[in-house]
């Protein structure tokens, strides 16, 4: 009977992992700092890869002089890049090896290093919040409308949640 | 076959006999009876299955996600409770695989949470947690169903990050190497030690490529997959490590043939880094002499030749690892015949086809025509392979004692 606790257990040990995953992404969208980027227009190519969207951002290609540390930073490395409002938008200030004190009006993004371009000068970063997963279908709309911004809520301990898709130039 | 219709069969001769009356192989037949069990329910229950799960997906877009994630949990709870039920009511077979598809959807419902909350994760985490789970729910109710499952998770987070972000995840890596290594122990069996093997060769590769090695380093996997064979005091594992660690660096020393001479040409940076190369080749090669030369019997010494690191000589080098590779299997095919020993014959004839194979396309296929190239080549391993196979047949007939 002992076996027959340890799978009761490990079916909550399930639902906890599960509800964890759901429940630190859900209180991010309640509770995080909402925070608008600018992305590029969707490429279309990408549009029907599978059931979600591409999203580049204006921050995932930044100039390599953000860099702000000793150094340069390595391919597949963690960085952390701080974010400061400027107008209705957030922008890239500084990119550091470590995460950085901000102050007001700045936010701090973990990202992962994806090439440093030396010859161009520019670095490329993923954040984790490049898919937008959309209804099966609903791709080419999405493709029509153009949406140029997204808005992001970033929780106090750096997690990260996609909230919506902002379309400014279509209006 | 059916043991009542074996049974029906075979007692009508027992009775002719006058071994049993009709009665009594009535009886016996009928002690079967109940075994002859009822595959309607299965079926039902696996169309109703289907069913929801066909409509599940054909309206997922439209269900709310705070109903989706109801829909995940309860799909959880509901596969570990029916196989928990069925294997209280004793059946085991029909338990584990309900607990097993229980962790399946586990791993799916990491994926779909993902995707409500459009998580992008640049990482084998969701692998991590899947494999743990997998090889926790191994340890409660250890089965060959759930070390395959386990085996395969670790396995396919181990590819999946180094194909889709070339990076490698240690924590997984630990996972695979020592969580499914003792399982494999656990089971004991010979194919699952091969598995297991195959498993190490992968984690291997992925971690070159997550770490942008070059492809050189797997001498040093294999060589240690080899040195494993010498350690582990398990005949059966001895036998599967030894057997893969071989396999893989044959292949290796064929892809040098095709590969190493441009490699050597156009990137000069391919060469591994070699402080560490050495270091590592030598420790190895160091406890596998050791230990070979403690047990001393069936030592197989010439094994070691294919991990030399021929490639230091340079550009020419693919030329000298053909030969090798030709003369390591000569040297098994003879010593095979020498001994008498079937299986190393094969293995030896199977060396030297691939070899001869090899050899042929590397240096006939700029000379002759491409058509006669296929023919020629097809009419020499045609012979080849009939010598071979005449000169083994004779070899093994005698092996067996002359008996057919």
């Amino acid at each position: 009977m002992i076996r027959k606790k340890m799978i009761y257990l490990l079916i909550v040990l399930q639902l906890i992992i599960l509800g964890g995953i759901a429940g630190s992404h859900y209180i991010t969208l309640q509770t995080g700092e909402r925070v608008t980027l600018e992305t590029e227009p969707i490429d279309p190519k990408d549009l029907f890869h599978g059931d979600y969207v591409i999203l580049n951002y204006e921050i995932s290609r930044l100039p390599l002089s953000l860099w702000a540390d000793e150094g340069a930073p390595h391919y597949n490395e963690g960085v952390y890049v701080v974010l400061k409002e400027s107008g209705e938008v957030y922008e890239a200030s500084s990119v550091h090896n470590n995460r950085p004190d901000t102050e007001e009006g700045e936010v701090v993004l973990k990202a992962i290093v994806r090439g440093v371009m030396d010859h161009v000068g520019e670095l490329r970063l993923d954040y984790g919040i490049e898919r937008y997963y959309i209804e099966e279908g609903t791709g080419r709309q999405i493709e029509e409308d153009r949406p140029d911004r997204v808005a992001i809520r970033v929780a106090p301990w750096g997690q990260v949640t996609i909230e919506e898709l902002i379309y400014t130039s279509s209006e | 076959m059916n043991e009542r219709k074996w049974l029906k069969k075979e007692g009508a001769k027992w009775i002719e006999k006058g071994l049993i009356e009709e009665d009594q192989l009535k009886g016996i037949v009928s002690l079967y009876d109940k075994k002859s069990n009822n595959l309607l329910p299965i079926l039902a229950s696996l169309l109703i299955g289907l069913g929801v799960l066909t409509f599940i997906a054909s309206n997922w877009g439209q269900m709310s996600d705070l109903f989706r994630f109801t829909l995940i949990c309860a799909a959880l709870i509901g596969f570990n409770l029916t196989g928990l039920y069925l294997l209280d009511k004793g059946k085991r077979t029909l338990g584990i695989a309900w607990i097993g598809i229980g962790t399946l959807t586990f791993g799916a419902g990491i994926f779909l949470t993902a995707q409500i909350f459009h998580i992008v994760s640049y990482s084998a985490n969701a692998f991590v947690l899947w494999t743990l789970i997998a090889l926790l729910t191994y340890f409660i109710l250890p089965n060959r169903y759930y070390y395959l499952l386990s085996l395969v998770i670790g396995t396919a987070g181990l590819i999946y990050s180094a194909v889709s972000f070339q990076s490698f995840s240690i924590i997984l890596a630990i996972l695979v190497v020592i969580g499914v290594g003792i399982t494999t122990l656990k089971e004991n069996e010979s194919l699952f030690y091969h598995l297991y093997a195959v498993a190490l060769t992968i984690t291997g590769i992925t971690f070159l490529v997550g770490y942008d090695l070059t492809y050189i380093w797997m001498t040093i996997v294999f060589l240690l997959i080899y040195g494993l064979s010498e350690w582990i005091p398990i005949e059966k594992a001895r036998f599967a490590f030894k057997n893969i660690s071989l396999l893989g660096v044959v292949i290796l020393t064929l892809v040098h043939v095709f590969l190493l001479e441009d490699m050597i040409r156009y990137n000069e940076n391919m060469m591994p880094a070699l402080l560490p190369y050495f270091l590592l080749l030598l420790i190895t090669l160091g406890f596998i002499s050791w230990s070979k030369y403690r047990r001393a019997t069936e030592t197989h010494w010439i094994d070691l030749i294919l991990f030399t690191p021929l490639f230091l000589i340079g550009e020419t080098a693919s030329v000298y690892y053909l030969l090798l590779v030709f003369g390591y299997s000569l040297y098994i095919l003879v010593e095979g015949y020498k001994l008498e020993d079937p299986t190393q014959i094969n293995w030896g004839t199977f060396l030297f086809l691939i070899s001869t194979l090899v050899a042929y396309i590397q240096l006939a296929w700029d000379f002759l025509p491409k058509s006669m190239f296929f023919l020629a080549g097809g009419i020499l391993l045609f012979l080849l392979s009939w010598y071979l196979e005449r000169r083994r047949r004779k070899w093994v007939h005698e092996a067996k004692g002359g008996q057919s």
